[in-house]
Order: structure tokens, then C-alpha cells, then sequence
């Protein structure tokens, strides 16, 4: 099938995980997607500062090259291609600025203000190419009183508002695993690519548009945050437990540090899991059959079911009370999403063998939209340098040689890049 | 008005947060979005938090800016034709009977957005943002290691779902352009959610490791200034500044804080010595003050403080628009294009919006 965005370059001056991500599911989608990363600043997830970290790479073995073995980078720029060119070098500026005047797209996640000060931004650019989409997705936007701020996806959950309703009891902000608003920002950005395409195909003309990761993420909490705005104060975290259910916790199974999700909406489905847990004591005490007395006696709920849950196997718990009507999950960890048979009957893992970090299963992205042609793996630093610069930008072999000489284009990092 | 996705005609039929999100989202951006009820109404109506004047807050976020279309009671499938024979675009629930829909406009895009779809092992099983996050692989990541593992918050993986249906639908349009001839996509809010996950499943692939909640810590804290929490991202280069920053240079040659590895070794008591420095300073000052000094900070803010928030109000993040014959506050768009300004329109007008304040 060809793909909808087949025919269409998008330059991606991105790092880490949500730009990265946004290009991703450019390339997924059809795109000629070319990751740009400079010898003397490689992209965070290839992991090329300080001692390697021996889990991030295939078989815990850093290899010669190790920012082209760790599992971060070559998760999320599958299907795209790798520049590497210095922006500080004339030479190097030069044959960028010529580069996205050939593309459609530029997508940037650096601060605000930094494709201005390379003379890279749509104002300068879109003079040479009308045509052309420039999305940034500084994490406060362009404009305002915080948007010099330097942000992290922890930094940017915490101010979105969403790490003060995720807590212990009495405990503080937590974040959501390592950072859960890349992804949002990756969705966004790629929304946004895609409607200014709608647009351009109406009117031969690109545009400018600014992702403002954190505003962009708060529409994920968007009710939450109007009754806060309307009632001026919010409800108080309480680990896992919400208002509209009870109980609706994680208990522990067998194994170490293993756990089920339990989340009872309504009073049938309380029936359904005291029967389950053979407790006709429980599904006839009426003091527990509707939500506001679940919730006084929620102590004593919480240790029957913990008593009840120890020493069960999560995933044949989750999969009895699924059956019986009651809303239930095993808590998955990563050896468990490995054999998850949802996500293998989704056709989730793609096997893709990558040069030099041999064949895995590579988790893939939520679109189905028809058969899609087989994954290609992420490049490795500086690959595909040679063919931007002749294919698209018309040089020849001994300019190239003489650009790779000079490091204005590189296929190593400099030390500690 | 946003022009964007003004030729685009969408119809909602979807009954879900992931559904209704994405076809909000069309509207933003141009497109003339009717939401079709059940003669009872949305189920999404009755969903909270609720608005002091008992409307569901949930329904006003996800709808604002769509035409509003009640069934019938007892609506005939010719009242569906007329509604989907000019549609670009459907957004239906799993098990639509898309024929209803083909039958007459056999261009239609069809995206039909669930929890885990239509067939495989879930099929028959029920969700919710606790569940779909456990399967996820995110919720083992999330919360601290020794205690319970913590799902977050709110409905964002439903919401995140609705992000990938609206460039499911898009990405269909525009292959439909250059004559493609797909109408179809599905999306899963749990499938969705696993895509989100940060990629230790691809770790595990790897090396067969099985990270835990805990096992990296990342290099942050939080602490506690004046009433609000404030998150303090400390790479090792920006140690020494931070230590400078807060009055705090006592810790620079700390041994127990000096080295990187020792440093990390020490978190919590490095933390203990900022919590203590700064247990009696604004917030806003102290993440102004860090961000100058190039380490990057923010304040955890309570959801009632963005509503006054000067770096939003500045902006005009927040903004009001007509809803069944009510001046409503909603979030502003998600992102902003330059080729589509954002202007007062006509206030009978669906979309219409003004900038609060």
C-alpha cells in the first residue's frame, strides 16, 4: 500500500524523546524523515555522555559504537534517515538551510528563539520555499513570561498541573515514570504537521506552528482543570483511589513486587468480585453495597482483598474477574508487555535488524491503517550524510569528502558530544 | 476563524472521551463537527467533575465548538443517511455498523476508536484509565519502589487515544487526496498506552532485564517552598550553579555530594539539605532564579493555580465560548498556526471564542 505521506521530506531537529517521537510517526506514516544531529551535540538518547549505562544496550554490551546500540535512540527514529552536520561551520549552515529549503517540513524541539538565531526560521526561510511547514514545540511557547525556561517531560508535568494530582496520601508531586509527556508532545507535534498539510493543500502555502508542550498536555487534564478554575480548589490525591469509584486500587499477587489492578465502578460489579473472592459475608453486608459506604469501610476492603490477591498469579486473577464483570489488570512490567497477547494480536512488535545492534521486536504505534510495510531500523550516526548531500543537494563525491575532512559532516561524535 | 480543516464535515457518533476528543480537535482547527446524540443524550453528559451549575465539565471540554444533534427518540437509520451522507469523516464506536454509513457515502473515513477493540483477547474486556495503564507498562514505572505502583491521573491515556484517532483521520484525508483508497482505522486506547510507554519493553528485548520502579532514578527532586512543590532537575554540569544559586555552596565540596556517583548515592540527603534552605521561599522565585542559572526547574502546580497563572494569562491560554446558550471558560487550542489566527467570531456562531479576561 503506499503510505499517506509518501513523497513528502521532513527535517527533524529534534533530541530525546518528543520530537523524536513526532518524526517517527511521520516516517510511519510515509514520510522521508532525515534526523539532524551535530559531531559536537549528539542526540541525549543515543547515551554518548559519560560512563555507559551496561542496560541500555543488546546484551548488556556497549559495543565500538555505542550511540548507535542503545535501545532509547533506536526506539524512537525507526524508518528515518541520519545527518549529521555542523551548524556552527558556514559550510555546514549553508547546506542545512539549503536542505530544508528542498523539504517540506522542519520539526524542532530545541528552545524557542534557536532557529532565529541560525537564520533557520519560517519567517527567513518561507522567502525560498513558500511551502514550507516550520512546527516548534518549545515546551511554554514562544511568547510569555516562562518561555526562556528550559524544560525536561518531569519539569513540564509538574507545571502542566498534572504531577500535584499524582501522589501517595500526604505525599508529594510525583511524576509519571520516566517522562509521560514526550509522548503527548510527539502526538501533538504530529497532529500539527499534518494539519497545516490540510491547509497547504488548500493553499499552496506552509506555515508556522508552535507546539507549547505543557499548554498542549494540559488538554489531557482539560475537565479537571475547568472545575478547578470554576471551584478554586481541587480534590486531594489519595494514591490510585478516585471519587468515582471504590475500591479502585493495585494489590499485591505472587511474586515480588507484583500486582493487580482492581477498579469497581459500580454496585454490581462489587457484587460480582465479593463473589469471587467467596465472601457472601462481604456482598451481603449492606453497609458495603453502594460507593459512599465502600468507601468509609475502604481499610477493611483493602486488607480482603489483599489477603485474597497474595499468592495469586496476576494475569490468570486479572483474567478470571475480566470474566466475571469486574474490571481487572495485570500490572504489567516489561517482560510481561514482551508475551502481552493484546499487543501481539495488535501486531504491537515489528522484528527489525538493525546493523549493529542485531534483530528485536520493536514496539511500534497505535495506527492501523491498512497493511504496513515492514519497519526499517534507526539509523546509525552520519548514514545517510552522503546521500543528502548528492541525491537532494546536488554535490559531488570529492565536495562530500572534503566536508567529512573538514567534520563539517561526521559519521563519529566528537569525545563526550 | 481557524481555517485549516474548513472543507472537512465530520460527524460524531463515537460515546467516548477518545472520540469526542479527536473530533473537538477537527473543530479547532476548521472543520464543521456535529455530534450526534442519542435522543437521552450523550452518556458523556453525566460524566464528572461537574460545573457548579450541574453541567458535566467533561462534556463541555470534549464538545465545545461542534454542532449539537439530538436523535430522534426512536431514530430511523434515514436520519443517520442524512446526517452521514455529506461526512468526510465518522468517528464511531467498536462494533459500528459502518455499512449504515457506506451505504451512502462510500468516501466516508471511518475511524472507530475503543478501549481495546473489536477483536483479539480484550475483546469482551472492560477498561478504564487505571486498567489500560496497568497493562500499559507504565503504571509498574510510576511511584516509588517498595510501595504501590500509581496509575496518574484523569483519563489521559483516552485522551492520548484521541490525539492518534485525529492523525488516523487526518493522515486517511489527505491519502484520500492523492486517490488512496483506505476509509478505515482503528485505534485502541490501549494499544495506545502501551505506545507511550517509555520503551523498556525494547530494553528487555535487548538484554532481558525487567526495570522496576526505582531501579534509575532520574537526577530530580522535589521540594517544598511556600505552598507549592517545586521539581529541581540537576545534571551533574549544573551542579555547581544550582549549589550557588540557592545559597547553598557549602555542598559544592560536601564528599558526600561532590562526585557524581557519591552525589547519586546521596540523593535524599542532598534534597534534605535544599528542602531545608528553601522551605520558606516563593516558589516562583526559586525556579526564576534556577532557570536564570541555567538549571532547569518548574513549579508543581496545583490545577486551581493555572487558572491565574501570569504566564498563561499572558498568552491567552484561557478562553470563552457560547455553549448551549451559556458564556463558558474552555483551554485554548492544543497549538497555534500561524496561517490561522485566532478571531472573534460571531457569537451564534459553533466555534466562536473570545480570549478570557
Amino acid at each position: 500500500m503506499s503510505r499517506p505521506l509518501e513523497g513528502l521530506r521532513v527535517i527533524e531537529l529534534t533530541t530525546a524523546w518528543a520530537g523524536p517521537m513526532a518524526g517517527r510517526i511521520l516516517a510511519w506514516l510515509g514520510a522521508d524523515v532525515t534526523h539532524v544531529e551535530s559531531p559536537t551535540r549528539t542526540n541525549s538518547w543515543r547515551q554518548n555522555k559519560g560512563e555507559p549505562s551496561p542496560v541500555c544496550y543488546p546484551d548488556l554490551d556497549p559495543g565500538a559504537r555505542k550511540y548507535d546500540r542503545t535501545f532509547l535512540f533506536n526506539s524512537q527514529n525507526l524508518n528515518k534517515r541520519s545527518l549529521v552536520i555542523d551548524l556552527k561551520k558556514p559550510e555546514g549552515l549553508a547546506a542545512m538551510r539549503a536542505l530544508i529549503c528542498a523539504s517540506d517540513v522542519l520539526l524542532c524541539n530545541f528552545r524557542g528563539g534557536m532557529l532565529k538565531r541560525l537564520g533557520l526560521d519560517h519567517a527567513t526561510l518561507s522567502e525560498d520555499n513558500p511551502g514550507l511547514i516550520v512546527v516548534e514545540m518549545p515546551a511554554y511557547g514562544l511568547e510569555g513570561p516562562h518561555s526562556s525556561y528550559a524544560a525536561l517531560g518531569p519539569t513540564m508535568e509538574m507545571a502542566a498541573g498534572m504531577s500535584a494530582m499524582i501522589s501517595y496520601p500526604g505525599g508529594k508531586p510525583t511524576v509519571t515514570g520516566p517522562s509521560y509527556m514526550d509522548p503527548i508532545g510527539g502526538f501533538n507535534a504530529a497532529a500539527a504537521v499534518l494539519t497545516a498539510l490540510v491547509s497547504r493543500n488548500a493553499t499552496g502555502l506552509g506555515q508556522h506552528v508552535e507546539v507549547p508542550q505543557v499548554e498542549a498536555a494540559m488538554q489531557l487534564i482539560g475537565p479537571e482543570l475547568l472545575a478547578a478554575a470554576e471551584q478554586g480548589s481541587e480534590p486531594v490525591p489519595d494514591g490510585n483511589r478516585v471519587a468515582h469509584a471504590c475500591p479502585h486500587d493495585c494489590y499485591p499477587t505472587a511474586g515480588e513486587d507484583e500486582w493487580i489492578a482492581l477498579a469497581v465502578e459500580t454496585d454490581a460489579q462489587w457484587q460480582a468480585l465479593a463473589r469471587q473472592m467467596q465472601r457472601p459475608d462481604l456482598a451481603r453486608d449492606d453497609s458495603l453495597r453502594h460507593l459512599t459506604g465502600r468507601k468509609a469501610a475502604i481499610a477493611r476492603i483493602d486488607q480482603a482483598l489483599a489477603d485474597w490477591t497474595r499468592g495469586q498469579d496476576k494475569h490468570a486473577l486479572a483474567a478470571r474477574l475480566q470474566a466475571a464483570g469486574v474490571p481487572a489488570a495485570p500490572v504489567n512490567t516489561p517482560r510481561d508487555l514482551a508475551a502481552s497477547p493484546y499487543l501481539r494480536a495488535r501486531g504491537f512488535f515489528s522484528t527489525v535488524t538493525h546493523p549493529l545492534a542485531g534483530t528485536h521486536p520493536y514496539p511500534g504505534l497505535p495506527f492501523h491503517l491498512g497493511p504496513a510495510p515492514a519497519d526499517r531500523p534507526a539509523p546509525c550516526f552520519g548514514a545517510d550524510n552522503a546521500h543528502l548531500l548528492s541525491e537532494v543537494l546536488g554535490m559531488d563525491a570529492a565536495t562530500i569528502a572534503r566536508l567529512h575532512a573538514a567534520r563539517v559532516i561526521a559519521d563519529t561524535p566528537d569525545a563526550e558530544a | 476563524m481557524i481555517t485549516a480543516l474548513e472543507r472537512f464535515r465530520v460527524i460524531d457518533l463515537s460515546e467516548t472521551v477518545a472520540g469526542q476528543f479527536c473530533c473537538r480537535l477537527m473543530a479547532d482547527y476548521g472543520a464543521s463537527v456535529t455530534l450526534i446524540e442519542p435522543a437521552e443524550g450523550s452518556a458523556l453528559r453525566c460524566q464528572a467533575p461537574m460545573a457548579m451549575s450541574g453541567d458535566s465539565l467533561v462534556f463541555r471540554h470534549l464538545n465545545h465548538g461542534k454542532i449539537l444533534h439530538r436523535l430522534r427518540s426512536g431514530a430511523t437509520s434515514s436520519e443517520l443517511a442524512e446526517l452521514a451522507a455529506e461526512a468526510d469523516l465518522a468517528v464511531v464506536p467498536a462494533g459500528f455498523d459502518a455499512d449504515a454509513i457506506r451505504s451512502v457515502n462510500g468516501d466516508c473515513v471511518i475511524v472507530e476508536v475503543s478501549d481495546f477493540g473489536t477483536d483479539g483477547p480484550y475483546k469482551d474486556w472492560q477498561g478504564g484509565e487505571m486498567i489500560v495503564q496497568a497493562l500499559s507498562g507504565m503504571m509498574n514505572n510510576n511511584g516509588e519502589a517498595g510501595r504501590p505502583p500509581l496509575f496518574g491521573t484523569g483519563q489521559r491515556a483516552a485522551y492520548a487515544a484521541g490525539l492518534a484517532a485525529y492523525i488516523s483521520a487526518i493522515a486517511l484525508l489527505l491519502a484520500r487526496d492523492k486517490g488512496g483508497a483506505t476509509r478505515h482505522a482503528s485505534v485502541d486506547v490501549a494499544e495506545t498506552a502501551a505506545a507511550m510507554s517509555f520503551p523498556y519493553v525494547l530494553q528487555h528485548a535487548y538484554n532481558g532485564t525487567d526495570r522496576r520502579r526505582g531501579d534509575q532514578e532520574i537526577p530530580a527532586g522535589q521540594v517544598l517552598c511556600r505552598g507549592t512543590w517545586v521539581c529541581i532537575w540537576v545534571y551533574p554540569f549544573r551542579f555547581s550553579a544550582m549549589c550557588r544559586t540557592l545559597g547553598l555552596e557549602c555542598l559544592i565540596d560536601d564528599p558526600r555530594f561532590a562526585e557524581p556517583v557519591t552525589r547519586t548515592r546521596n540523593w535524599a540527603a542532598l534534597f534534605d539539605e535544599i528542602q531545608e534552605a528553601l522551605v520558606d521561599r516563593d516558589a516562583e522565585e526559586v525556579v526564576r532564579h534556577l532557570q536564570d542559572a541555567q538549571v532547569i526547574a518548574a513549579c508543581a502546580y496545583r490545577s486551581s493555580e493555572l487558572a491565574q497563572n501570569p504566564h498563561l494569562e499572558a498568552r491567552g491560554f484561557w478562553e470563552t465560548v457560547r455553549m448551549e446558550g451559556a458564556e463558558v471558560q474552555v483551554l485554548g487550542r492544543p497549538f497555534r498556526m500561524s496561517r490561522a489566527p485566532q478571531q472573534l467570531a460571531t457569537e451564534d456562531e459553533p466555534g466562536a471564542r473570545k480570549v478570557a479576561g
